[in-house]
């Protein structure tokens, strides 16, 4: 892979165009699974992989595929990649498969997924949209993972299950319920925002 | 054939839909013995911990099980549903019943041991919950459930107090709840008492009869 533009739509993916900050995808997930890290690393990564697999696949069968049921193609492959990861989940990890639940079904209807295959794969070559698949998981990841650890840190007092905070602290009950995602992510994005949007008040000024 | 003809539409959604379908046929034939075996271990686990024998790994476990747990089944020799077992605890017969009633937000499946004219509970798993993670799903942390190891019971009842934790010593037949998941906490009180109703109804041979088993056909 050339560097300079893998480079750059790493970037795009984890920063200037992140699925969450920037294109809020991928919402529900985000409120359903992040008040653990072990499960929220579980269930990112499995969309990760459907993202990568999935715009693999379609990129290289797209000449192919009529623009007529160009949409219920690209659900059959991601549906396809999901029930993989969901049978490779229970056969070999299944206390991770019964505490995900329903949560691994539901990556099929993970917007981003779908979204990158709309908007990338379908005009690009297989790898370049392997990757560009894999690092908009990652993007997807990392805001998460950021929820993850101010959730259950002090949702539960620990991260990945092992105790952080001494015994007397008293757990934040709403960390743990799905309220507390959303101010959580209302203020990341509005962190990222902020950010992001400094270097354009220099030009301008 | 153009892309867009409706035979070519036809064909390819067909091919591409028999080759997808194929592939995940087969990765689940693969893997459908694994996941048997996982399911497996996964019930006689729960009822083993339940009885308060320890084990280290799955064949250990299942050896263990055939050793000391033999399914019940109906005067028409069919397995009871939910399903039930004989088993020995400390030379002492017991019986053991799976039963599912409803939570707060979904229904909750326990295992739970209990001597035949239920006097006294021997042990209890939750095998299966959806409560609120952090309050009712707190049913599931290990304090919770040793409660029920020996707890005496009144008539063959159990209560689960609601009130603070540790507010239960007084009642010799009472657990405590989860302080903030007083419904959670209801919710297994009434489960608890089905399954030693059940349990009753299994050892004076009523629960046997086939009709009352009313999975089959």
């Amino acid at each position: 892979m050339k560097n300079s533009p893998a480079l750059a739509n790493l970037k795009e993916n984890i920063w200037t165009n992140n699925p969450i900050f920037v294109q809020i995808l991928g919402i529900c997930s985000t409120l359903a699974v992040t008040n653990s890290m072990r499960n929220t690393f579980i269930m990112t990564f499995g969309v990760m992989m459907t993202t990568a697999l999935s715009s693999f696949t379609l990129s290289a069968i797209k000449q192919l595929i009529p623009r007529k049921v160009r949409m219920i193609v690209q659900v059959l492959v991601i549906s396809f990649y999901v029930i993989i990861i969901d049978i490779i989940l229970r056969a070999w990890l299944p206390e991770v498969s019964r505490q995900l639940g329903p949560y691994v079904g539901l990556i099929i209807t993970n917007c981003i997924i779908m979204g990158r295959a709309e908007a990338y794969a379908q005009a690009n070559k297989p790898l370049a949209s392997f990757w560009d698949g894999l690092t908009s998981g990652l993007g997807y990841m990392l805001v998460l993972m950021t929820l993850a650890v101010v959730r259950e840190l002090l949702g539960f007092g620990s991260l990945f299950d092992f105790r952080i905070l001494p015994a007397g602290f008293v757990s934040w009950t709403i960390m743990i319920m799905a309220p507390s995602a959303f101010f959580l992510v209302a203020i990341l994005m509005w962190l990222a925002k902020t950010i992001q949007s400094k270097p354009a008040r220099k030009e301008k000024t | 054939m153009k892309k867009d003809n409706p035979v070519y539409v036809v064909i390819f959604t067909f091919i591409i839909c028999i080759l997808f379908v194929s592939g995940l046929a087969l990765a689940n034939d693969l893997t459908k013995d694994r996941v048997a075996a996982n399911r497996r271990f996964a019930g006689q686990s729960a009822i083993l911990t339940a009885l308060g024998l320890t084990y280290t790994d799955q064949a250990e476990a299942e050896k263990l099980f055939e050793a000391t747990v033999s399914s019940i089944v109906d005067e028409a020799g069919n397995d009871l549903q939910p399903p039930a077992w004989r088993g020995t605890q400390e030379n002492r017969a017991v019986i053991i019943s799976q039963f599912s009633g409803a939570g707060l937000w979904g229904s909750i499946t326990i295992i739970v041991v209990a001597d035949p004219d239920t006097a006294t509970i021997r042990g209890l798993r939750v095998i299966d919950q959806n409560e609120t993670p952090g309050l009712g799903g707190r049913i599931t942390e290990e304090w919770f459930q040793e409660q029920f190891r020996d707890q005496p019971t009144t008539n063959g009842r159990i209560a689960v107090s609601s009130g603070a934790e540790g507010s239960s010593t007084a009642q010799p037949s009472s657990v405590d709840g989860i302080t903030g998941a007083t419904r959670t906490s209801d919710a297994m009180a009434d489960i608890t008492n089905g399954a030693l109703d059940r349990i009753r109804a299994i050892a004076d041979g009523s629960a046997l009869t086939a009709s009352q088993n009313g999975s089959k056909q």
